[in-house]
């Protein structure tokens, strides 16, 4: 299941690619349909059928890669990967249905997000430490690729820091990996959990997977790329980078970071949770004072991952004998917050694309009124925004407010400081909404743009749709990752009671 | 029915209007589809809101609570949506429905030239759905979902003439300060969680008496655990219900059209805050000092918010810093723990305030305007609706036998004699019996300027219709704001319809301030504040009937002052707003710019591009470049891991 899944993807990426611009325009978007559609199929069936073992991972699929070195084409889905995959499905959805995607122009757009697509599938689902490396970088290409060749003006210097930012920090990864394979005498991801490492390893291990991971985050003061990529990337590019890509870095601390160096993550815990205490109060108060919307979101999404890392790592400070339960709800409640930003930011980015589109501009003083021209999209856009500064009954709530719950038990006056998230969100997030949308009509330009059309509308109202349904039942979510959160929380804190007590 | 069918019937009822709202605007069906699902859905609701009060009240039934679907269940934390509806529900509920139902026939005459006649009544529906889920909800998270989703509808409301500069930053602002109470609510519900294991508000409340000794330590400060959820809490309450320092939203929240005005930010969204206190009261009575605060705030509010009142021209900033004073004696009765008192007024304030601000609109609709030097003597030109405005600024003053009367009169008592330990008590009741001569003060000063023998501007010239729908919706409020008030307390006296809420607080059964009615006509002749409201209607008179006095009072530098709300904006705007915005430029400025992203990328970029550089001697291209500094790091991890692995 999971390589047909994987092989569709390439192959839909590659087909497009090779052949897009041989086929006719109309044909172009129903295939591209068809193959999202079956990429959607797929997953929602593994979702059906989800029976996992003993281990939490279902359809695994398990044969030797290079034999002499022990690497292994392994591949699973657990309840983290399901919800993950589920994410990146539907962003390639909302990429495919929107104007972007369609044209004789639109079959690089279509190729490239269905190679992200599959890099990012491919990571999710690897239980290989080399295959999930292979995936991890693989997933630079397709990225790099659309900022460099679709973006703006800038484009060359923005794809440049962007892929020397994160092929650096993340090769040093490989080197993790390596050392991990060596000493274990295998690739397995679960093996490794296993491993007894020493300290100092672990320790040094686990500061180069987190500067992998916290690049890709992006984790201040490591997220100057961020802000720089998004403005000079295409629309799809944008949605795909922060709706997908930063993910991985999560992902990354889930299935790398945590399991493999507990310890050591028990240790620097707190490090961690300062860091991600001061980048999401510095990424708020930029994004305040930012006037370009494309860099204003990208900061957003920096406030939104520092709240992540901060449910990542909150269980090592939470009080012991609630350590477990609590400590699983705020991984869950991270990992919500994944889904809610991958929403909201996703949707935002196409909903200010749609304003580009129309006339070129990304600072706000150039909007102005656009509310009584383009209504629904204001509607959209601003109901995206809400979902972004967690309006409770939106998914950024259920995730802001597990991961707060979490932060509570370490202490009330940082959960004071992660709750400022909030008020930050609404700052810049509303601030944004009045320039561009209320107030005056202020150019012709304004005046003239065309409302919105349907294939513009349908990724805001598919990324409006997930955001509500999150936050009205989030149950359907976090069951299935209760389970792996437990699970892994559990392991973490045994690995740190053999070691401390 | 059963109480099950009828409260669901009732929750969602809000939402179908609303959904069928969204079906008229989005097939740009006939305006009049658009008021006329709004009528129907809004009449249906009051109904069945008034049948379950009525089932209730004939009933011995102290509460019904069902859940309805579990919405995150772990081991840490179940949360469920479902009601919880006892008597005080029922009361906020044939409230809301009544008030909102008003306001949707006012509007169908108040905002008959709209372009966005259709949307109006949507967002209209919406609110109202929201705010009975705030009602009905029995877990703190559900709650803050109508909470916030009320603030939402708020801002789309306040900001509806959204082309307009000042409707834009008001709304701005009304979200923004509503934001730091919605961060206190946060905070206080994940108190809850800690302390309890759950947010659901009856197993809190029940599980108190084993909190009460917990405590965190708090930057050296030993703090209860319940004290300090209880402060979050009226962090949130401050927000919500105005209460200073973060009542700034408040008048800006005019912006709005009227009939929202009078709905949301008069009836039902700003009292919400006062709800959220009177289902948590258990929380609160173990907190004192936060009561203390309570009271402090509500009483300075009641006094100096009021007084503001009266140097505004605009009559609908009158009746907005007059909704202020008002909640301030709501939220300082709760300070005393007079529960059933501050729900009376809350009630009985719906409907006067509702109906203040109704006329209001109406002399807009009339006049087309709302400027009380030029509405001056026109009472007597629309004798009607000068009625109405004086029915709701008489029950405003607290004059027997009006509505506002038994309320205000009870309140102010509590307030004079708390039944609790009280710091600053002298103040408090200072505020309290004052702020009644001031209330009375500025509304009588707006009724003696309507009925002024004075030549009238040109406006009357103009006089428009006012139209069947907008005086049913006045006469309609009327009738409360004259008799609700006593019915209500002969019901508290029998223990019918407040009675039973008390007693299911049974924690606090004796402590709290309560007052027969029989004795509130006794109690009125020898208290203070029925006098000191007939004295500000009597000086009223003399200020408005002496044009040279008034010019001089308003024209001073206190009169100014006062006049601009004490100057709070700009205090705020140049205390606050530019300084953090300052601080964040400079951060933006030196920190992002030139230390971080400079700093990473010319330190470390070009530094290893350098000597990349110098390896190859060549000038390289772009792509080259890239691979050299993929080799130079895959050169470096390679030394390094080697080292690692001979080390192990």
């Amino acid at each position: 299941m999971c390589s047909v899944l994987l092989m569709q993807s390439i192959l839909s990426g590659f087909f497009f690619l090779c052949y897009g611009r041989r086929v006719r325009a109309e044909y172009l978007s129903w295939i591209a349909a068809v193959s999202a559609v079956v990429s959607a199929a797929i997953v929602a069936a593994m979702g059906y059928y989800f029976t996992p073992g003993g281990d939490g991972v279902a359809f695994v699929e398990n044969v030797a890669w290079i034999e002499q070195l022990g690497v292994r084409y392994h591949v699973g889905v657990d309840g983290f990967s399901l919800v993950f995959c589920a994410m990146t499905v539907l962003i390639t959805c909302a990429v495919v249905s929107s104007e972007e995607a369609k044209g004789l122009e639109a079959s690089r757009c279509l190729g490239l997000t269905f190679l992200a697509q599959a890099s990012a599938l491919g990571v999710f689902m690897a239980r290989d430490g080399l295959l999930f490396y292979f995936f991890w970088e693989s997933s630079l290409i397709p990225l790099f690729l659309a900022i460099g060749m679709d973006g703006s003006q800038l484009r060359r210097g923005a794809a440049y820091k962007f892929f020397v930012y994160t092929f650096v920090c993340s090769a040093l990864l490989l080197l993790a990996v390596l050392f991990l394979g060596y000493k274990s005498q295998s690739y397995d991801l679960a093996s490794w959990e296993r491993l007894p490492l020493g300290f100092y390893e672990q320790s040094i291990l686990f500061w180069i997977s987190v500067l992998a991971c916290a690049v890709k985050v992006p984790l201040v003061p490591l997220h100057t790329w961020l802000p720089d990529a998004h403005p000079e990337a295409p629309t799809y590019g944008s949605v795909i980078l922060a709706a997908t890509m930063l993910k991985l870095g999560g992902y990354g601390f889930l299935r790398l970071v945590l399991p493999v160096f507990p310890e050591a993550s028990s240790y620097f815990a707190w490090v961690m949770l300062a860091l991600a205490l001061c980048a999401l109060v510095y990424a708020g108060l930029l994004a305040w004072v930012e006037e370009d919307v494309k860099k204003l979101i990208a900061y957003s999404s920096i406030v939104h991952m520092a709240v992540v890392v901060l449910g990542l790592f909150v269980v090592f400070e939470c009080p012991p004998a609630v350590a477990r339960d609590v400590g699983a709800l705020a991984v869950v409640g991270a990992i919500v917050q994944m889904l809610a930003h991958a929403f909201s930011s996703g949707g935002l980015f196409m909903g200010f694309g749609a304003l580009y589109k129309r006339i070129g501009k990304r600072m706000m003083q150039d909007y102005g009124g656009v509310g009584s021209v383009m209504p629904l999209l204001s509607l959209l856009f601003c109901g995206l925004m809400f979902n972004n500064s967690a309006l409770p009954g939106t998914s950024g709530f259920v995730g802001e407010f597990l991961v707060l719950v979490g932060v509570f038990h370490v202490h009330p006056l940082l959960a004071l400081v992660a709750a400022s998230s909030v008020l930050l969100t609404a700052l810049y997030g509303l601030l944004c909404v009045r320039k561009v949308f209320f107030g005056q009509v202020v150019s012709f330009e304004v005046d003239s743009m065309a409302r919105l059309s349907a294939r513009e509308a349908m990724p805001l109202i598919l990324f409006s749709a997930a955001a509500l349904w999150v936050g009205l039942y989030p149950r359907g979510v976090t069951t299935v990752l209760m389970e792996p959160a437990t699970q892994l929380v559990v392991s973490m804190l045994r690995a740190n009671k053999a070691v401390g007590g | 029915m059963g109480y099950d069918s009828l409260i669901k019937t009732l929750w969602l009822l809000p939402l179908v209007t609303t959904l069928l709202g969204i079906g008229v605007v989005a097939l740009q069906l006939e305006r009049c589809w658009a008021h006329r699902v709004a009528i129907m859905g809004h009449v249906l609701s009051l109904t069945v809101a008034l049948g379950l009060g009525w089932r209730f009240m004939q009933q011995t039934l102290t509460h019904t609570a069902a859940t309805i679907y579990t919405w995150l269940s772990s081991p840490a934390l179940t949360i469920a949506v479902g009601y919880y509806v006892d008597r005080t529900a029922c009361l906020m509920l044939a409230m809301v429905t009544f008030v909102a139902l008003a306001v949707v026939l006012f509007s169908v005459r108040y905002m008959q030239d709209d372009p966005g006649y259709r949307h109006f009544f949507v967002y209209v529906s919406g609110f109202v759905f929201m705010m009975l889920t705030l009602v009905l909800a029995d877990d703190l998270v559900v709650l803050f979902m109508g909470w916030e989703g009320m603030g939402v509808m708020s801002y789309a409301l306040i900001g509806y003439y959204l082309s307009k500069t000042s409707a834009a930053d008001a709304a701005y602002k009304a979200f923004v300060v509503n934001r730091i109470g919605d961060m206190g609510m946060l905070l206080g519900i994940a108190g809850c969680v800690y302390a309890q294991g759950s947010t659901h508000i009856q197993t809190l409340l029940l599980g108190l008496p084993g909190l009460l000794q917990e405590s965190v330590v708090l930057l050296g400060y030993d703090v209860g655990v319940v004290p300090l959820v209880a402060a979050c809490f009226l962090l949130g309450v401050m927000a919500k219900s105005a209460q200073i320092p973060l009542h700034i939203w408040l008048p800006g929240s005019m912006e709005g059209p009227t009939p929202i005005s009078a709905l949301i930010h008069a009836a039902t969204m700003v009292a919400s805050g006062v709800y959220l206190v009177l289902r948590m009261a258990v929380l609160f009575d173990a907190a004192p000092w936060v009561q203390n605060i309570m009271a402090l705030l509500g009483a300075s509010g009641a006094l100096w918010l009021g007084l503001v009142a009266v140097f505004q021209d605009d009559i609908k900033k009158v009746a907005a810093y007059s909704t202020l004073s008002q909640l301030g004696y709501m939220v300082a009765a709760l300070g005393v723990r007079a529960y059933s008192l501050a729900l009376l007024h809350l009630i009985v304030h719906a409907m006067f305030k509702a109906l203040l601000f109704l006329a209001t609109g109406a002399y807009k609709t009339a006049f087309n305007t709302q400027d009380i030097t030029k509405l001056r003597g026109l009472g007597w030109h629309a004798p009607w609706l000068g009625l109405a405005y004086t029915t709701a600024a008489l029950s405003l003053s607290g004059v027997p036998p009006f509505s506002g009367f038994f309320s205000k009169e009870a309140i102010v008592h509590s307030l004079v004699h708390p039944s609790t330990e009280l710091w600053g008590g002298g103040y408090v009741a200072f505020c309290a019996v004052f702020g009644v001569a001031v209330t009375s003060f500025y509304s009588f000063q707006v009724v003696w300027s309507l009925f002024a023998r004075t030549p009238v501007s040109d406006v009357l010239s103009k006089q428009q219709s006012l139209g069947g729908e907008m005086s049913a919706a006045l006469i309609m409020l009327s009738i409360p704001s004259v008799v609700l008030g006593g019915v209500m307390f002969a019901f508290t006296e029998q223990g019918g319809l407040l009675g039973p809420v008390r007693a299911n607080w049974s924690i606090f059964v004796g402590k709290e301030a309560t007052l027969a009615a029989a004795n509130a006509m006794r109690l009125a002749l020898t208290e203070p504040s029925l006098y000191c409201a007939l004295l500000g209607m009597l000086l009223a008179f003399f200020y408005v009937h002496n044009p040279v006095w008034t010019a001089r009072v308003q024209k001073s530098f206190l009169g100014q002052w006062l006049k601009s709300g004490y100057a709070l904006d700009r205090a705020y705007e140049r205390f606050i707003w530019q300084p953090w915005r300052t601080a964040a430029s400079l951060v933006a400025y030196y920190v992002e710019q030139h230390t971080i992203d400079a700093g990473v990328e010319k330190g470390v970029a070009l530094g290893t591009w350098q000597v990349a550089s110098s390896v190859s001697g060549v000038y390289v291209g772009l792509v080259k470049r890239s691979i050299q500094i993929m080799l130079m790091a895959a050169l470096g991890m390679f030394v390094v891991g080697l080292w690692l692995i001979f080390k192990s």
